[in-house]
């Protein structure tokens, strides 16, 4: 499993230098504040906050492609997810309702170095009326100016880093798709 | 999943569609499980709007135009409409897009209308949702080959298991793949399942 796992691994390595189609992914990681709280129930959390604006790493033309909000939610406070409704918003204030950990093109074709913000609200009564998610974006993003390939992880810091359990979801991923030309998600 | 083409019945139209639309704000009662009502500020959802073929058989030809809503056949025997906003968004009848200031809204009440689009969002499965996604985001894509922002190329090559083929959503909205087609004005062609321009 180990030499498979080190194979794929060299393949992404290898294979995306030459990818042509920018296919690149961006983790956003934890918003600010990575814990949002909401305190009752039908009314509007917290709100938490990935502010691209300013980030390096990112080209200023690159455009979203795929957008993925993954979140926990807390247990103990009573949440669940089918009562639990998030919203992920552009910075001019529009968006949509998400499932967590899914793949959506939403936000296709709009620039990525903006100011993100995710809120929730739950239907159900909470325990001490009070919950919360921890919320991490990622995008899938290209930039034709640059027609760039790889991928790029960052962590929430902004600091440019390669995660590794990223990359070898990233790579099983590759393995089993046209890796040629196309990066599949992180799911 | 089933996916079928625009020709069949579009049974949400019959039940949303308003007639004598007005730039009016129109004030609705959207959500049973709430008393208030809510102002739209002249924007209609797309549950209210009247739906457009967005092929045009004679032709074999899509237009789509900002502001106006259009079928884009079924997913799961449940029809699918879509329209653009003039910013470049979008939403379906499966996805509400919601406008929203996180900074005021802190500890507000869920509007109506923000607890029906939630409603709505949810009454679809979470594979109904993927299936439109991938119809919505190879339609983007086709969309900005004919606008010119990604090349013919650069569409080809993108594949995910995410975005629907281009042959199933052509299939989907209705065009004839065996022949010619323009999808805003742009001439296509699809050979071996790859897109040319014409």
């Amino acid at each position: 499993m180990k030499k498979v796992f080190m194979l794929l691994l060299l393949l992404t390595i290898i294979i995306f230098p030459a990818t042509t189609f920018a296919s690149t992914y961006f983790d956003a990681g934890a918003s600010d504040p990575s814990t949002i709280w909401v305190y009752g129930t039908e009314t509007w959390s917290q709100a938490g906050y990935w502010d691209l604006t300013t980030d390096t790493q990112i080209p200023d033309t690159a455009v979203v492609d795929m957008v993925n909000e993954g979140y926990n939610i807390c247990y103990n406070c009573g949440m669940n997810y089918t009562d639990t409704h998030v919203g992920l918003f552009n910075s001019a204030g529009q968006g949509y309702y998400v499932e967590s950990s899914w793949w959506y093109i939403i936000f296709v074709g709009e620039k990525v170095k903006q100011k993100w913000s995710t809120q929730f609200w739950v239907e159900n009564q909470l325990v001490g009326s009070r919950g919360y998610i921890q919320p991490v974006l990622s995008f899938r993003w290209v930039d034709s100016t640059t027609g760039t390939a790889g991928v790029t992880t960052l962590n929430a810091d902004g600091t440019a880093k390669t995660e590794t359990i990223k990359i070898k979801e990233s790579a099983e991923q590759v393995n089993s798709s046209d890796a040629g030309s196309y990066q599949e998600p992180i799911n | 999943m089933n996916i079928q083409g625009p020709g069949n019945h579009d049974s949400m139209t019959k039940v949303f569609q308003k007639k004598n639309i007005s730039n009016e704000p129109v004030k609705t009662s959207f959500f049973n499980g709430k008393k208030d009502e809510v102002t739209l500020s002249a924007r209609y959802t797309i549950l209210e709007m009247a739906t457009e073929p967005v092929v045009n058989q004679s032709t074999n030809s899509i237009t789509i135009e900002p502001d106006k809503a259009y079928s884009l056949g079924e997913v799961n025997g449940k029809p699918l409409r879509f329209r653009l906003f003039q910013d470049g968004g979008f939403e379906t009848n499966f996805s509400l897009r919601l406008s929203h200031d996180p900074e005021t809204s802190v500890g507000k009440p869920v509007t109506a209308y923000e607890a029906n689009a939630a409603k709505i969002f949810d009454s679809y499965s979470a594979e109904e949702h993927r299936q439109e996604n991938r119809l919505m985001g190879r339609l983007m894509h086709l969309l900005q080959v004919a606008d010119g922002k990604i090349s013919v190329e650069q569409f080809n090559e993108y594949k995910s298991a995410h975005v629907a083929s281009t042959q199933e959503l052509l299939v989907a909205m209705g065009i004839d793949i065996n022949r010619t087609f323009a999808i805003n004005g742009v001439d296509f062609s699809l050979e071996n399942g790859h897109l040319k321009r014409q």
